[in-house]
């Protein structure tokens, strides 16, 4: 029965083919365009995909060296922005090899929870929570609401001790909303007011912490990142003017 | 006798046109809000007094310059439509094969595979945006034309859509084209895939209105100015002017415009769709 | 014949017809079955905070789910929401689509404006119903003299999101409504004229069963797209609105739990006994079909 049925198809198969050689050259693609175009347009299709994708899959740059988000920045410092130049020129990384992701078209409020109810801080969320960003920076309150989630890192936890241990004068503190992995407030941040963030590109008022993710895949570059901003200041924020101070002392 | 039934057809046709007419009005409402806003000041914009519909100082059509200038709308055009025209190739093309499968073909296995389409309806959407974008930046496909494609490259809703459609044509198309010795593959081809044309071009339009409005998903995968779409570039807008409505408005209607002068091409064929079919069949 | 051996044309079948679904199976297996056996694991966890990693808890999740009051409250929203907008938003988008499936006057502009709320902006709708409803200033109270907090009463709240929805979901479903009613061959009604039919007669015998597999194409899609309902509340009804609890969704819930406190194990956990009952609901609805739809 299987081997009757391929012979059948074989010989439609011979017929066929007789059949489009018969053909005059114009009436043959006419023919083979009215019966096969189905085939034809179907593996033009998936010929030009599967081409773009290896071609777009071969040379993309898959890794970070380090990528970090500033949410509701005043000033421009996204890629290729002065700071990112400032930050590959120290760093020496090869941006050819690996990236270096500077996101600060983020808009978003986690103080009060309409502030993220919008598509920025899904974006946020996704980007900090697949590793994709290693690091954020806000302003304190902000930073303060934030790691009530748990997607910051605990500067408490091992990892972080020679962190926790350099900057223990400038921590920041958020209570968990989770009670079960700790009732009291944990460090989530450092206090990077008096950075050059601030000081040279004054990317936000008043204050500004740093605090790393909790799914980071840079760690390391997260670390140089903190001490290049800080530029070896270790101990309690220098506070410039007093009009600064009583607004953040407002702002706690 | 003849004179009342040719009242009571203009009556009946007045009513129809009333019934749309006030149809139309309410569907209109914020489309129109839209543009009136849009050439507003803000202070009009923001204002609640209902009766200030339309702009009490001056008709501001400089708002859409300004927007215009501020933005690179023909970039953003682009690749909204690369992104448009991707999602509606991939999905009428997977679709249209899936659903002729489900609605025509005997195979094993086929109830099982055609409740994995229905499940897959049934999650809220929110929960593929992580592992999705994950996908996506291990691919290395972040900000590029097939990042934004990614999550639309097959379509359950689609594939429900065209077995529907198959379903519903006649047995016996099929049963003479198999006397007639045709393959399984040319039954498709060339018999029943012509008459899924309005099916076909109802998951084009859906394709495409889903493809243009979902902001989400191009918001994460295409940070670049350079390689988001209208509305996910709009949406930065939103951020960066802040609370101008009329520059939000005005942006939102220069988005909306090729839209819907796709949706009257695509209309063009619905209206073509019955000339045929209904002189064929 | 013989059951468990196929014919080799039947063998041919079953070739091609695994060819024609394996480009959508495997994009749907990579694309959304991963993601969605990974939000099925993950409601076994608690979700680590912090840079711990997650800790297994069994159906620890699952029970703190069952015995708060907020989920089943935001299941009763769920249910609530669906009952307004899939009935009102097909029967509406049908009438619609019969109306101008005849050549009529203005047929392409009707059909132009009836599909402009699928493509206006999402924010621009917001605005609008907002402003509408709005209890001091809105269009609504203004108009009809009344002083109702539309949007913003935990008793009434739900019915005018629900009609927003509906407003919303007329243009979906007229569209396929429209492409629906293309597939009927115009020859029937042709026959019924001849015969006499009247309109409505011809409407309940040829355009009812015929239709009816779309109908429930309809039914089926905007039952589980409303039980999903997310963007629609994420849009109106604000953090502050005293009537949240009485209104939000479950996938308002699960947004709430697995984005905003980042606590996923449990976001996740809503998830699946959404797509528990979602499924439960569809296995009826399926057995319904075979007795209702029309097949040829």
């Amino acid at each position: 029965m299987g081997e009757k049925d391929r012979k059948k198809r074989e010989e439609r198969r011979r017929e066929e083919l007789a059949k489009i050689a018969s053909l005059g050259k114009k009436q043959r693609l006419q023919y083979i365009w009215d019966y096969y175009w189905p085939w034809i347009v179907g593996i033009g299709f998936a010929l030009v995909f599967g081409i773009w994708f290896i071609w777009h899959s071969a040379t993309a740059i898959r890794e970070n060296w380090f990528s970090m988000v500033f949410p509701n920045a005043m000033t421009r410092v996204g890629n290729h922005s002065k700071l990112w130049e400032d930050y590959v020129a120290f760093t020496g990384f090869d941006t050819s090899r690996k990236n270096v992701l500077f996101e600060d078209e983020l808009y978003f409020d986690p103080t009060s929870s309409a502030g993220m109810n919008n598509a920025y801080y899904q974006t946020f969320v996704a980007m900090i929570e697949t590793g994709q960003a290693d690091a954020v920076c806000m302003r304190r309150e902000e930073i303060e609401a934030l790691g009530k989630s748990g997607r910051l890192l605990d500067l408490s936890s091992e990892p972080c001790r020679e962190l926790f241990d350099r900057y223990q004068d400038r921590l920041v503190y958020s209570i968990p909303y989770d009670e079960t992995y700790s009732a009291d407030p944990v460090p989530v941040g450092v206090d990077v007011s008096d950075s050059i963030l601030m000081t040279d590109y004054h990317i936000y008022e008043n204050s500004c912490v740093y605090s790393i993710g909790a799914y980071t895949r840079n760690f390391d570059a997260a670390c140089q990142f903190l001490d290049w901003i800080l530029k070896g200041k270790t101990g309690p924020v220098e506070k410039k003017t007093a009009g600064a101070e009583a607004e953040t002392e407002e702002t706690d | 006798m003849i004179e009342s039934a040719h009242t009571r057809d203009r009556i009946r046709r007045v009513l129809k046109h009333v019934f749309l007419i006030i149809m139309a009005f309410i569907m209109i409402v914020p489309f129109a809000w839209m543009i009136l806003t849009a050439l507003k000041t803000n202070q009009e914009a923001i204002s609640v007094n209902p009766f200030y519909i339309f702009p009490q100082n001056g008709w501001h059509w400089d708002n859409f310059a300004t927007v215009w200038k501020s933005y690179n709308f023909i970039i953003l055009y682009k690749n909204t439509l690369l992104l448009i025209f991707f999602r509606v190739v991939c999905a009428v093309l997977t679709a249209t094969m899936a659903g002729y499968a489900f609605g025509r073909l005997k195979f094993r296995g086929k109830s099982i595979l055609f409740a994995l389409v229905l499940i897959q309806m049934m999650v809220p959407a929110q929960i593929f945006i992580i592992p999705q974008f994950l996908m996506v930046s291990k691919l290395g496909m972040l900000n590029t034309t097939f990042g934004l494609v990614f999550p639309g490259l097959v379509t359950a809703f689609g594939t429900y859509l065209l077995k529907i459609g198959y379903e519903g044509l006649p047995k016996e198309l099929e049963e003479a084209a198999a006397i007639d010795g045709c393959s399984v593959f040319q039954r498709f081809s060339r018999i029943l895939m012509p008459l899924t044309k309005s099916s076909m071009v109802s998951l084009g339009i859906f394709t495409a209105v889903f493809a243009f409005k979902d902001l989400m998903w191009p918001m994460i995968v295409c940070t670049n100015a350079d390689t988001t779409t209208l509305s996910a570039g709009l949406a930065k807008m939103q951020g960066q002017y802040g609370n101008d409505y009329p520059a939000m408005m005005a942006a939102a209607t220069l988005a909306v415009v090729p839209m819907v002068i796709i949706y009257v091409i695509f209309q063009k064929q619905f209206v073509e769709g019955i000339a045929t079919s209904g002189g064929k069949l | 014949m013989n059951k468990k051996r196929m014919s080799p044309k039947e063998k041919n079948e079953e070739r091609w017809a695994w060819l024609f679904v394996a480009p959508t199976m495997i994009g749907l297996i990579i694309l959304n079955f991963y993601p969605i056996f990974q939000t099925i694991y993950q409601s076994f966890f608690k979700t680590g905070d912090f840079g711990k990693g997650n800790i297994f808890v069994g159906v620890a999740n699952y029970q703190t789910v069952t015995q708060t009051a907020e989920t089943w409250q935001s299941f009763w929203n769920t249910i609530k929401y669906a009952i307004i907008e899939v009935p009102l938003g097909i029967i509406i988008a049908l009438i619609l689509a019969v109306l101008l499936n005849k050549k009529c006057a203005g047929r392409s502009v009707y059909r132009t404006i009836f599909f402009l709320p699928m493509v206006c902006a999402p924010a621009a709708v917001a605005m609008v119903w907002k402003w509408m409803y709005n209890t001091q200033f809105g269009l609504l109270n203004n108009v009809f003299n009344t002083n109702i907090a539309w949007i913003s009463d935990p008793k009434i709240a739900w019915i005018f999101v629900g009609i927003i929805g509906v407003w919303s979901i007329i243009g979906y479903n007229m569209v396929l409504f429209i492409g629906g009613l293309q597939d009927i061959p115009g020859d029937f009604y042709e026959a019924a004229r001849i015969d006499g039919a009247s309109e409505f007669r011809q409407f309940l015998s040829i355009t009812v069963p015929l239709l009816s597999p779309t109908t429930f194409f309809i039914v089926q899609t905007r039952i589980i797209g409303a039980l999903t309902i997310f963007d629609l509340m994420f849009m109106v009804m604000d953090k502050t609105n005293v009537a949240l609890p009485k209104v939000q969704s479950v996938v308002y819930l699960f947004y709430d739990y697995a984005f905003i406190k980042g606590n996923k194990g449990y976001g996740a956990t809503l998830v699946v006994l959404l797509l528990i009952f979602i499924m439960i609901l569809t296995v009826i609805l399926q057995r319904v079909e075979k007795k209702v739809v029309y097949h040829n």
